[in-house]
């Protein structure tokens, strides 16, 4: 040790402290760079980056089995394969850079993939187009030294904003909650040509969001999401939609525990969920459907809080910051990639227009 | 062919040349100076010690001592060395001024060794003593005397100074650290009272002795002020604190005695015995002890340790031949002890508060035990985590017992190949499932109801304190990557909570792994494994360019069980865990293990390790 490590100073030179703070600050450490925290160029957490590198490697066209792809992003990602397992469910899920095939699990109902053996999943058309360019790729050897792997994908969209991304490290965690698409592509456009906008969360469960306390998804802010309730007629209640964060199977969990505690009286509760949302809740004769819809939102998951938190690593550090700034990071970065793409191509032109002039 | 075996095989060294060859023997541990337990404190202390029993002869109240980053000056006012003599006191083998035990009859340094250890394992070491207006000086190197200068008139007042630079040949790249010197300084100034020692500039002094020590190791949480009661040759204090576990100070003679001993233990004796007169009522001894906080000291003749570094007490008597050593100290301590809190009944109410609610504690747990207690039958049966060793500490007659130790290590890592490279006679294994549970906070309970933990206590047999502890050595021995790191914290902390005995008196230890792996890629029989630089050029130019591969090493599950062999063999790179030397214990594992808080946030955002990342 040449340098003296510099720690708290809880104590004047504290052999213990020395150890701690040590071995705390290269955990906490990893568990912020190379685990639970996405990078902004790319928005993805290493282990995200290594399953679409992986399945790059092996897009031939034709569905893979997971098991596979599992298996092969081992060889980037030093760790057990039940981690690589669940990441990769939870992309296929959002089915926005995964094409999925076979039961990946229902993120409405809760119900869970099948095992690896069974399911197969590959690149979507999407992410080809707008995820992979080894040619604007900066690359790093892999844990063995073996082979290379992507410092960060060359991502020309803002994927951390569209798929959201939630995550705990030693020290802090971060909440990106996901947004729509197309809100996404029209968002940058109006930065690009000066113009203001305002990004706010979209689900694909559906919900009534209330923005007030939202404070552009920078740390500390808020979020109300609501279920979507109809009357069907003076006995019955109908779920259409349910907040982000729940599931149909939790949802009526939280009810008939609301209700065993009193707070509400129902008589029956039915999931009739197809791809759509139907929860019906047959009220008890006599009860007004109106109370018993407010103290569905007061008592049950019918309305929950979401605390944004957004955090990314930015320039090997985590940073605190806004929907606002990651759109108009990604919008910069898919600009310069672009650029790249473009004097790349104009280089390959050239080189093209050399070789048939210098022959002759 | 037979080795030669005539008079020219018979060697006898010189005094000198065996300190040299087999320091260990003399001072313990060489290490770098990184660690407070390092041999270059040793040597200061060797020094100091000479200096202490001066003052306890009573000549000269002040020890100064200069600790520059590779040299160490000390100088006392007592009587100095006979003038015709200094040179034959740091020199000759068994010579020195204490075997009489009239001239020097408590001290801890009676062999004669102390100092002439240090001149031999010093490059430059100088002596002088100052008698009467007259100085002699003397100038050695490796024990061997370089200049020997005329005594001299001089106007310095009486006293002996040494200074003296360690070798950077044994105690490879070293510094001194001061810092680490303290807690050694306020331990003799706690325990020589009117003695001011002057440490670079800086005074300490302690005018209450142990109070002051109790005090300096507590804050503002104890149940109530700390008793102090002082006899002839014997003075102890007692608090209690909210710490799980019993902490406790012991000194024979002025030495530390990390590890206890006879003393100690008749003083926790003492201490039951007090309260129960004085409360009249039998209440059990862990509810008496629990979250005691005491220190006790005691100088006697010709003390007898257990051991070569002097930390553990062995004697029986007062002084050969002289009266018992458990019946002195248990009189005197029960005695003081019920006397005092006749004296003072507020004091008295909150120490029964105090016991009271370790009994109701103790109750509680016993509640889980009981459920416990059927899993504890099945670890006696077979402890499904431990792979025990043949010889534990317990054993009082075996030689090996001090050698006992077992690993904590993680299952899916290194618990096989350390079974099969392991002594089966003096090695144990332990192994953890994945990450053990975070204990921090928690209460007790969890080492019953936690089955990790539980098996834990078992293998070690600790549920009762230290006295069937089963092994010396509690090694840590993850793997050097990140998920191990965060073993250790967690391990650590189980320990620190609820048994910090164990970490006081020195029984927990890291198992260092080495940084580098040097092997030739084609013949795996070629493979260094190196602690440092040094070590890893040393290898790289063992192996033909061609084939070499030079790798960080990253966990100990890459070694095969022949090069583990050497891992825990003789060589062994172990890191003692000491404890802190105030009261900052709490605040240390709150940090660190307890809630997040914005400062933390921060504290880990600006000192982000990008290197330890970029290794895995």
């Amino acid at each position: 040790m040449d340098e003296e490590q510099k720690t708290l100073g809880l104590s004047n030179v504290n052999h213990l402290e020395k150890l701690y703070n040590g071995w705390f600050l290269d955990y906490a450490s990893y568990t912020i760079l190379d685990r639970a925290v996405p990078y902004f160029e790319d928005g993805l957490k290493p282990v995200q980056r290594r399953i679409l590198h992986t399945m790059y490697e092996m897009h031939d066209g034709s569905f893979h089995k997971v098991a596979g792809i599992v298996g092969d992003t081992m060889h980037y990602h030093p760790h057990g394969d039940a981690s690589i397992y669940t990441a990769l469910v939870n992309m296929g899920q959002k089915n926005l850079l995964i094409e999925p095939q076979g039961n990946w699990g229902n993120p409405l109902t809760g119900d869970e993939a099948a095992a690896p053996r069974y399911i197969e999943g590959k690149l979507s058309e999407f992410a080809l187009d707008v995820m992979f360019n080894p040619e604007t790729t900066e690359w790093i050897p892999n844990y063995d030294g073996r082979s290379k792997e992507p410092v960060t994908l060359p991502a020309k969209f803002p994927i951390l904003l569209a798929q959201g991304v939630d995550g705990i490290a030693v020290g802090l965690s971060t909440t990106i909650l996901p947004h729509n698409f197309k809100e996404l592509c029209q968002a940058s456009i109006d930065y690009l040509r000066g113009r203001k906008f305002t990004l706010y969360p979209d689900f694909y469960t559906g919900g009534i969001i209330d923005v007030s306390e939202y404070n552009d998804g920078e740390r500390g802010g808020r979020l109300k999401v609501r279920a979507k309730i109809e009357k069907l007629d003076n006995k019955t209640l109908v779920i259409r939609e349910i907040p982000f964060g729940t599931t149909t199977d939790s949802l009526i969990d939280s009810i008939v525990a609301a209700n065993d505690k009193g707070k509400i009286k129902i008589k029956q509760i039915v999931d009739h969920t197809t791809e759509n949302v139907e929860i019906q809740i047959h009220l008890q004769a006599g009860s007004d459907p109106q109370v018993v819809m407010d103290a569905l939102y007061a008592f049950t998951d019918c309305q929950t809080t979401l605390a944004a938190n957004s955090c990314v690593i930015i320039d090997k550090k985590p940073r605190f910051s806004n929907t606002t700034e990651l759109l108009k990071l990604s919008t910069d970065h898919t600009v310069h990639l672009l650029d790249w793409e473009l004097d790349n191509e104009l280089k390959h032109l050239q080189d093209q227009w050399h070789m048939r002039t210098s022959g002759t | 062919m037979a080795v030669k075996y005539d008079k020219d095989s018979i060697k006898t060294l010189d005094w000198y040349e065996h300190i040299r060859l087999r320091p260990g023997m003399y001072i313990g541990k060489l290490g770098d100076g990184q660690s407070p337990d390092d041999g270059i404190y040793v040597l200061a202390k060797e020094v100091i010690d000479n200096s202490i029993d001066e003052f306890a002869m009573g000549a000269g109240k002040k020890i100064e001592i200069d600790m520059e980053d590779h040299s160490c000056r000390v100088r006392d006012y007592g009587r100095g060395i006979p003038l015709e003599k200094v040179i034959d006191c740091v020199s000759k083998m068994n010579t020195g001024g204490k075997y009489d035990s009239e001239a020097f009859q408590k001290s801890v340094g009676m062999n004669g060794v102390g100092t002439k250890a240090v001149n031999a394992l010093s490059t430059r070491f100088i002596v002088q003593s100052f008698r009467d207006g007259k100085v002699k000086r003397a100038e050695f190197s490796k024990g061997i005397l370089v200049k020997d200068f005329k005594i001299a008139p001089t106007n310095e007042k009486n006293g002996t100074e040494i200074y003296f630079e360690p070798d950077n040949d044994l105690f490879k790249n070293f510094r001194f650290l001061p810092a680490y010197m303290e807690e050694k300084i306020w331990n003799y100034a706690y325990l020589n009272n009117g003695l001011t020692l002057v440490m670079n500039g800086k005074d300490y002094n302690s005018p209450n002795g142990l109070l002051d020590l109790l005090h300096s190791r507590t804050d503002d949480t104890i149940r109530y002020p700390v008793i102090h009661c002082k006899g002839k040759d014997i003075e102890f204090a007692i608090t209690h604190s909210n710490q799980e576990g019993e902490h406790y100070f012991s000194f024979v003679n002025g030495q530390h005695t990390t590890q206890g001993g006879t003393h100690q233990a008749a003083f926790r004796e003492g201490l039951v015995k007090g309260v129960r007169d004085h409360f009249k009522k039998e209440y059990d001894a862990s509810d008496v002890r629990n979250c005691i906080v005491g220190a006790v000291s005691v100088r006697i003749q010709e003390p007898v340790f257990e051991s070569q570094t002097k930390t553990k007490l062995g004697s029986t008597t007062t002084a050969p031949n002289g009266p018992a050593l458990r019946t002195w100290i248990v009189d005197f301590v029960a005695r003081e002890l019920d006397n005092y809190l006749h004296k003072n009944e507020d004091t008295a109410k909150k120490l029964l508060e105090r016991i009271n609610q370790n009994e109701k504690l103790r109750k509680e747990l016993a509640g889980v035990k009981k459920l416990a207690n059927e899993r504890a039958k099945k670890a006696n049966l077979n402890n499904k985590k431990l792979r025990d060793c043949s010889v534990h500490l317990t054993d009082a007659k075996n030689p090996l017992k001090s050698e006992t130790m077992i690993f904590i290590t993680e299952g899916n890592s290194a618990s096989g190949t350390i079974t099969t490279a392991r002594n089966p006679k003096t090695q144990a294994v332990f192994s953890l499932r994945g990450k053990p549970k975070n204990s921090y906070g928690l209460s007790k309970k969890i080492v019953y109801e936690n089955e990790e933990w539980n098996l834990l206590q078992a293998a070690l047999n600790i549920e009762n304190g230290l006295e069937d502890l089963r092994y010396d050595k509690v090694i840590i021995a993850t793997d050097a990557d990140v998920d191990g790191m965060h073993i250790r914290l967690l391990v650590m902390t189980f320990f620190l909570q609820y048994f910090p005995e164990l970490v006081q008196e020195k029984h927990l230890y890291i198992l260092q792994a080495p940084l580098f792996r040097v092997r030739n890629r084609k013949d795996k029989k070629k493979t260094f494994y190196c602690y440092d630089e040094e070590e890893r050029d040393k290898a790289a130019k063992e192996i033909n360019k061609k084939d070499l591969e030079i790798t960080r090493f990253k966990g100990l599950g890459e070694m095969d069980s022949e090069d583990f062999k050497l891992l825990i063999g003789e060589n062994m790179h172990l890191e003692t865990v000491t404890m802190p030397n105030d009261a900052s214990l709490g605040k240390l594992l709150e940090y660190y293990m307890g809630k997040n808080t914005q400062s933390r946030q921060d504290y880990i955002v600006e000192n982000l390790r990008t290197e330890a990342v970029e290794e895995l």
